[in-house]
């Protein structure tokens, strides 16, 4: 198996590994002599480093500070203001102040209309395809533009005006209900397309 | 934060800051000042302080920065001055290093003298401040893994020179 790295073994040393980990290397430990005498130098050397710091610490002993200390005793309270302000008054405050600016935002806000898709007309016309909004504008620009093709197309104005499609509503007007049936049923059977 | 629980946070942090000054300035008096200048500037922000829980961070941050700021005001006046400071630091020797006893802990304490000022300020922190890794972090700034492998390097140069000195005995 391979060694552990030196510094895991610090790690472990200073306990700051996973369990997962501690106990990984335990097992190992417990089979490597070599990892096993390194880690006892590790912990010689910590030992001897922490001896040395708690006689350094006692060797050097803190200067006389009371006068340095004593300035944030005579600090005053960062919050001095009585009960009702803190707990009452100021939460007041805030909420109506909030209220205030949620009203604020509503009436003052740019209003925008929510874009629907109900509100858009696409024309298909072979050629292109447009999608407009529909707005009073734009409808009478539709509408316009429709006229004037119907205007300029003579065949089609002819067909509208004059155009099998009459014919076919008085006969469908004249028609009793069992020969309606009678019609739709040939429709679906493709008779008539 | 109440001024009972103030004080207590000074008091806690005072010696600690102290000893990282020392150990990072080499010199007892220079400590001492820079303690005092740090606490006065403590003293001075308190009001723009609010978040109790990093307050540790928050002073141990002033200090690191007064502490470099010390330390190259320092080193511009020795270059400037060579001689003056020669007699003094022979008038205010190092205490420590007269008092420590033993072979041992002379020899460590002058290499820990000698670590790299990144590795001193995280090993000092460790030893002198007791402060977990993750904390050195957070007052560094730095990742985990670089506060880490600053400790090792420290620890490493420290194995070794006990080790050429051989004032280690090891049981092979």
């Amino acid at each position: 198996m391979k060694c552990i790295d030196k510094n895991i073994l610090l790690d472990y040393l200073n306990d700051v590994l996973s369990s997962r980990k501690k106990k990984h290397i335990a097992s190992h430990l417990s089979e490597c002599g070599h990892c096993r005498r390194e880690l006892e130098k590790w912990k010689k050397i910590l030992d001897i480093t922490q001896e040395f710091v708690d006689q350094d610490v006692k060797l050097n002993p803190v200067p006389p500070h009371a006068h340095i200390t004593q300035r944030f005793s005579k600090l005053p309270q960062n919050d001095e203001s009585s009960f009702w302000v803190r707990y009452w008054v100021k939460p007041a405050i805030a909420t109506a102040s909030l209220i205030f600016i949620a009203l604020m935002v509503f009436f003052f806000a740019p209003k925008t209309v929510p874009e629907l898709t109900e509100n858009y007309y696409v024309i298909d016309n072979v050629t292109y395809t447009e999608t407009i909004s529909l707005e009073d504008r734009y409808l009478d620009n539709l509408e316009t533009l429709y006229l004037q093709e119907i205007y300029e197309n003579e065949e089609l104005t002819y067909d509208i005006l004059y155009g099998d499609w009459q014919n076919y509503e008085e006969v469908l007007n004249d028609l009793d209900h069992d020969e309606l049936e009678e019609l739709i049923n040939k429709m679906y059977d493709n008779e008539i397309t | 934060m109440d001024s009972i629980r103030l004080n207590q946070l000074i008091e806690e942090n005072y010696q600690k800051i102290f000893l990282l000054a020392l150990k990072m300035l080499k010199n007892y008096e220079d400590a001492e000042d820079a303690t005092q200048d740090i606490f006065l500037k403590v003293y001075e922000n308190i009001k723009s302080f609010r978040k109790e829980a990093k307050f540790t961070t928050w002073i141990y941050r002033i200090a690191l920065n007064h502490i470099y700021y010390m330390n190259n005001k320092r080193n511009k006046e020795i270059s400037r001055f060579p001689e003056a400071h020669e007699m003094r630091t022979e008038m205010n020797a190092n205490p420590s290093s007269v008092l420590h006893e033993k072979e041992l802990f002379v020899s460590l304490e002058n290499v820990i003298n000698l670590l790299s000022p990144r590795q001193k300020e995280v090993f000092v922190m460790r030893y002198y401040n007791q402060l977990p890794f993750k904390k050195i972090a957070q007052i560094l700034g730095k990742s985990l893994g670089t506060v880490k492998s600053n400790y090792f390097f420290a620890m490493q140069k420290i194995k070794n020179d006990l080790q050429n000195q051989n004032l280690l005995e090891f049981q092979e």
